[in-house]
């Protein structure tokens, strides 16, 4: 696999937005395609002081944000799923660009 | 340090607004510290949502992630952002990833053997080499992508997506580190050989779905 490859890789993960942009090159890759329409917006991420309560609290715990997943998927259950519970949210999305790409042809 | 209320603010750039969060008076604070979430809030919560869903985090667990970073950047960070580096969307991001890391660090800490694999080949023998150079990944659809993504198990795709992740940089900008390669690896309880090669069977896999519905 060439670095060319690598790279082509790594857009259209930044594309569907698996992975976090790093460089002002990857926010432009990401923002073409990603939305606001994507996310519903959040009023309370905008209040000051739920965001410094919420997120010192978080970081002072040492429980992690991710615990409830993990627990929820103790064992080998993740690995068994084998992609079989998709979100409803990323199977419509799916869809769409489906759609969307066949009217495009 | 001049601007006083909310519309001076509002006309400020990214660095000024970074340099009232952290050294500015109270009032100054509060009001750049407003006008920062205004600005960057919606888009690190769309980032962390899109993250989630494709390692299965409930969307909680993205607002979560957001008054980290946030109350980070507000409370530690803002005096450190270099706008010669980078917009404040790249910085937040960069930010973004190392709370994440910590998160996990946290997780595996507590729980150090909470993830497990029930296929892999944790035997003494070294793991298969996997020939990169098959799978080719020019021109990748996206919209096969996803759908390719989606046939392989939520753990199959969250290393894939994470080894990449990595991966891709260091082709990009030569960031890939053994120690950020370990963080992964330790993140799902694997061996780095074994990283390397969970991830290039799901690549396989994805490639073959996309080949096969091209």
């Amino acid at each position: 696999m060439t670095d060319k490859d690598k790279g082509e890789l790594r857009a259209a993960l930044l594309e569907i937005g698996a992975i976090i942009p790093q460089t002002d090159a990857e926010v432009a890759i990401y923002e073409e395609t990603n939305t606001k329409a994507d996310v519903e917006t959040d009023e309370e991420l905008m209040d000051l002081d739920y965001v410094l309560n919420r997120g010192q609290h978080l970081d002072t715990s040492t429980k992690s944000i991710f615990e409830a997943q993990h627990s929820q998927h103790t064992g080998f259950s993740m690995a068994a799923r084998e992609g079989k519970d998709i979100p409803e949210d990323i199977r419509n999305r799916m869809k769409d660009a489906r759609d969307k790409a066949k009217n495009d042809i | 340090m001049e601007a006083t209320n909310r519309r001076d603010f509002e006309d400020e750039a990214d660095d000024m607004i970074m340099l009232y969060i952290a050294e500015g008076d109270s009032k100054q604070k509060e009001v750049a510290a407003q006008v920062f979430l205004g600005r960057y809030s919606q888009y690190l919560h769309r980032l962390a949502t899109s993250w989630c869903r494709y390692r299965y985090h409930p969307d909680n667990t993205a607002r979560d992630m957001v008054c980290l970073t946030l109350a980070k950047v507000i409370t530690e960070k803002a005096g450190m952002y270099d706008e010669s580096k980078g917009s404040v969307k790249t910085w937040l991001g960069r930010i973004l990833k190392n709370v994440i890391a910590d998160e996990y660090r946290k997780l595996r800490d507590k729980s150090p053997t909470i993830v497990h694999f029930d296929d892999l080949d944790e035997s003494t023998e070294a793991p298969p080499v996997i020939d990169e150079e098959e799978v080719d990944v020019k021109n990748v659809n996206r919209v096969l992508l996803e759908e390719a993504l989606s046939t392989l198990s939520e753990i199959e795709r969250s290393v894939l997506i994470d080894y990449w992740d990595l991966k891709g940089m260091d082709n990009l900008e030569g960031r890939l580190s053994a120690g950020e390669t370990r963080v992964i690896a330790e993140q799902y309880g694997l061996t780095l050989p074994n990283l390397r090669q969970k991830a290039n069977r799901a690549l396989k896999k994805v490639k073959k779905h996309i080949e096969d519905h091209q």
